[in-house]
């Protein structure tokens, strides 16, 4: 081995170091310092400046009208931002003109030869309604999305050749490394305002926050400082507001006042489903115009929704996922329900919050929620959809017992539990790199929650994580999860949701109170919401009957059980099931009667599963669901067999023996359980679901021929009855028809 | 902003090393800080140069990229890079000392900062068979470890690990630098943990994610730079 020593190097650079020397002033601004200062471009002269007058004709020609002036406040925004190049945050009611304020600006810094205006905006309801606004500003205005991904190329070039003048981007676009460096990069070169919609979202205090736009807040902290921004919201409290300017420096404020003076509001406690559907469709039936009824879960969305239009309304449900035939893909679908409403091609649609920011309908007539929303500021935005261009319009909140238990589950799975994030991160830490799928193989969770822990993960800064690709890396950078931050966080939550129990019940005005609630100081009476009527703003009372017609429509909700196709790789080894079930082993559509604790049947199918012992009605009710409504003359059933439990022997089979008797066929306990495995609801992901079921069971081939029914009480996942319906029918059974008393899956 | 590009689909026209050392040689003569660059006028100002050897329209145009600069730092800082110029206070001196400070890059790392005192050794791998050899790569950086020396290698040549592997199984600090993805070498099972005890510094003289356009022979510089002794395999 060749081994050199040098005690002192030579540098062939040597002569250059007198010009350090020189470069006093140089070596005084870092690298991060230059980041904050750097001009953008140039700040408009006194010559520059625009005008009032110059704006208000941009106004005036941009709405076609001569006569329109400007709303408290606007020109002030617009002059802050183009004149004075601030950021600047601007609170002001839904309906208040907010999209006017950057148009006109991004009108009046084209003019004078400002690059693009890009606004950051949360929905793509949103995204839509700001192209066409902007269209009827004579802006010409493009979305990058998901849907256009194609046109990206053609999209950069036309802005290269500056052929928009509003770009529109999603918080989520903006978070994703691959976009910043394929779209973003040749955007920002030449930005002339950056717009961040719905700013409240910046806040986690928030009732809105989203991850993605912690990583648009480490960008607007970087921002050349005279880079004009605007932020806008609705929906904002002091605290929020207080929390989005600590986390943005230097941001001015401007705040109006919050009153909507066409809504009359109104709060009904009407603890069972059962009163408060009949109470809906009767109150829909009542109304003249269009309007949205929000619930909780996307399951309430489609089971209201269904009621509606037994109840001879025309309702539709939106979510996020919600699908629709001919309709290839859930974004799609969601814009054609969002068209139809505001063609008034639809009386109603039943939403979860996926409808919320954004949705401009300025002649809805009323917002319902079905049940209560989860903050007050939360509700105002939602609320506040309705009567924007309207001189009345009427926005009730129902409270029904099951709210407080959701809401209790949504800020349960709010946050990443630390022992979970520890975990992950020791896994990521043992390789070089995993998908979310090979995560699942570690991890007892579901796709969706280990992509939201990664996601959580990668925007803290500095994140533990890094994607490249499809897979996720542990980055060398040391990390704890902030408890106490998270316990606060909570806690503000469950204040916020007390804040929402206390409006149910207050009888002070419930505008004021929601003004309130949002830092509006005001202490004038709306004098229209029911208590300050001191009586009901809508004539509404539903009759026994209709009530009754109600319990009926709950009981008889049953749902259809799709049982599964495609085993995760590698989990059935003894079983030997690699990855497809192939057809002729599948169990058939199944039923079940009803969801987990729900007040129709699911509240008898828990006292029954925590008693030991279900009762009879429910024999009943599936028996009347059999004959009744589902539509077996194709294959009926000849014979009744049952999951089996090494804990709780009797339960199950005493219940399909009953159902057996009731239907007059055979009951044959045919499938064995050879190993007490870990409880099946445990099990979250696909991976855990059916390694913990191979080789569980086992079928005695020695059965009855012909169609069976297959009865399990509880379904989640339906992989137990997947894989007992695939050994009947590889031990020779007939057709398998599963059946389960209770869904006990979230949504 | 002058220097590098900010992302693989960028395409500016950065200045070259020359262009850059003409550019900071007549703006010095200026008398002027480097904040004017920031002012309103610098356009003039810049205009106003001799010009000899770099184009002051490119040096605006590269400007102007203010947002992008913003949203590429946003990137590099959110994975936990550092990065430093010549003119931050923990910028090794001993770089801007040798180098010269027109010549000395950016530099991007992850990792204690404090190992760049210039007092490391720099093991140098030639193409021999033997410097192939991971096993004897290992033990030479055990070695080093064992007497206390700081080791810094380029981290781009072939072997590299093995030296850095070896420093770190004695439970000594080592120093990588290079000019490819930092955050790929960072998330690699081979440095992830030395650099979260603080035991190696990785070091890059390009952007994460972008392309270099930094030459082969300026990494040898810097770890010229930041060597004290130097072990050259032939």
């Amino acid at each position: 081995m060749s081994v050199q020593r040098q005690d002192k190097i030579t540098t062939p650079l040597s002569d250059t170091v007198n010009e350090s020397q020189k470069l006093v002033k140089l070596e005084k601004v870092g690298v991060l310092c230059l980041l904050r200062g750097i001009l953008l471009a140039k700040t408009p002269s006194t010559e520059d400046t625009m005008d009032r007058d110059k704006a208000l004709d941009c106004l005036r020609e941009a709405l076609g009208d001569e006569t329109a002036k400007f709303r408290d406040g606007q020109w002030e925004a617009i002059d802050r931002v183009v004149n004075k190049r601030e950021k600047l945050l601007v609170v002001q009611r839904t309906g208040w003109g907010k999209s006017a304020v950057y148009f006109v600006a991004t009108r009046l810094l084209r003019d004078s030869g400002s690059g693009p205006t890009v606004i950051v905006s949360p929905l793509l309801a949103l995204m839509r309604n700001q192209i066409d606004a902007a269209r009827r500003l004579s802006l010409r205005a493009i979305s990058i999305d998901s849907t256009n991904r194609e046109q990206w190329g053609e999209i950069i070039e036309c802005i290269g050749r500056d052929q928009y003048d509003v770009i529109l981007i999603s918080p989520e676009r903006l978070a994703n490394d691959q976009f910043r460096e394929q779209v973003l990069n040749s955007i920002a070169s030449g930005l002339g305002l950056l717009v961040i919609d719905e700013a409240h979202c910046i806040s986690d205090w928030g009732h809105d926050f989203r991850p993605d736009y912690r990583r648009l807040v480490n960008v607007l902290k970087m921002l050349p400082q005279n880079t004009p921004v605007l932020g806008t919201t609705a929906t904002a409290n002091n605290r929020v507001v207080e929390d989005v300017q600590s986390q943005l420096g230097e941001m001015g404020v401007q705040r109006g006042e919050l009153m909507r003076e066409s809504l009359a509001l109104e709060t009904l406690d009407v603890p069972d489903q059962a009163t408060r559907l009949a109470w809906l469709a009767q109150f829909v039936q009542s109304q003249q115009g269009t309007g949205i009824v929000y619930t909780l879960t996307k399951r309430s969305a489609d089971q209201v929704s269904v009621w509606l239009c037994n109840n001879g309304i025309d309702a539709k449900p939106y979510y996020s996922g919600v699908s629709l035939s001919g309709f290839p893909e859930s974004n799609s679908c969601r814009e054609h329900l969002e068209m139809l409403l505001l063609n008034n091609h639809v009386k109603v649609l039943v939403a979860t919050i996926a409808l919320g920011m954004g949705y401009d309908k300025p002649d809805l007539s009323f917002v319902v929620h079905y049940q209560s929303p989860a903050s007050i500021v939360g509700y105002y935005q939602q609320v506040g959809r309705a009567g924007r261009g309207i001189d009345s319009a009427v926005g009730v909140l129902l409270r029904g017992n099951e709210d407080s238990e959701i809401h209790e589950y949504f800020r349960r799975e709010a946050f990443p539990n630390n022992e979970v994030v520890t975990r992950l991160l020791q896994q990521l830490s043992r390789g070089d790199g995993y998908s979310i799928r090979d995560l699942e193989g570690y991890f007892n969770l579901s796709y969706t929650r280990l992509a939201q822990l990664l996601k959580f993960l990668s925007v803290e800064t500095p994140s533990p994580v890094v994607k490249r690709g499809t897979k996720w890396f542990r980055t060398p950078v040391p990390f704890e999860l902030d408890q106490e931050r998270l316990k606060f966080l909570t806690h503000q939550r469950e204040e916020e949701w007390d804040e929402v129990c206390e409006y149910v019940v207050t009888d002070q005005c419930l505008m004021k109170y929601l003004r309130n609630a949002l830092d509006d100081q005001s202490t004038a009476d709306c004098g229209k919401c029911s208590n300050c009527l001191g009586h009901s703003v809508v004539n509404v009372s539903p009759d026994s009957q209709a009530i009754r017609d109600a319990m009926l429509f709950l009981r008889r909700a049953e749902m259809p059980l799709e049982l599964k196709k495609q085993a995760a790789p590698n989990a059935f080894v003894i079983y030997d099931i690699t990855y497809n079930i192939p057809t002729g082993l599948r169990g058939s559509e199944g039923r079940v009667l009803s969801r987990w604790a729900d007040a129709a049947w699911g509240r008898k199918v828990k006292e029954g599963f925590e008693a030991g012992h279900y009762c009879q009605e429910l024999v009943e009710a599936v028996a009347d669901m059999i004959e009744q409504r589902w539509d077996l003359s194709a294959s009926p059933p000849q014979w009744v067999t049952c999951i089996p439990s090494l804990r709780a022997p009797t339960l199950v089979a005493d219940f399909a023996k009953r159902l057996a008797d009731r239907l007059g066929l055979v009951f044959s306990p045919v499938i064995k359980k050879l190993l007490d495995n870990a409880p099946q609801r445990e099990q979250v992901n696909r991976f855990h679901c059916c390694h913990n079921l191979d080789g569980v069971f086992a079928v005695d081939a020695d059965m009855p021929s012909g169609p069976v029914l297959l009865v399990d009480d509880t379904v989640n996942s339906a992989w137990t009855l997947t894989v007992a319906s695939y050994l009947l029918r590889l031990n020779g059974s007939g057709e398998v028809l599963p059946l389960a008393l209770a869904n006990t899956g979230g949504g | 902003m002058l220097r590098y590009r900010l992302s693989v689909q960028d395409s500016a026209a950065v200045l070259s090393d020359d262009q850059w050392a003409a550019f900071v040689h007549e703006f010095n003569d200026t008398g002027e800080g480097i904040d004017r660059l920031l002012s309103n006028d610098c356009a003039s100002l810049i205009e106003s140069l001799p010009q000899q050897g770099f184009d002051a329209t490119q040096i605006q145009v590269l400007l102007k990229r203010g947002v992008a600069l913003a949203i590429a730092s946003e990137q590099w800082i959110g994975v936990g890079v550092w990065v430093l110029g010549p003119h931050d206070d923990l910028y090794p001196k001993s770089i801007v000392d040798k180098l010269g400070f027109a010549r000395a890059p950016i530099l991007f790392g992850y990792g204690n900062i404090g190992l760049l005192d210039g007092k490391a050794t720099s093991v140098h791998l030639g193409d021999k068979k033997l410097t192939r050899n991971e096993q004897m790569c290992e033990h030479l950086g055990a070695l080093l470890a064992v007497h206390g020396q700081t080791v810094i290698v380029n981290i781009d040549r072939t072997q590299a690990a093995s030296v850095l592997n070896g420093v770190l199984s004695r439970e000594g600090c080592g120093v990588g630098l290079g000019i490819g993805d930092l955050i790929e070498k960072g998330s690699s099972h081979y440095y992830r943990d030395g650099v979260m005890n603080n035991s190696l510094t990785l070091l890059s003289l390009t952007p994460p994610n972008c392309d270099g356009h930094i030459r082969v022979d300026v990494v040898e510089e810097v770890i010229a730079a930041l060597s004290g002794n130097h072990l050259h395999f032939a």
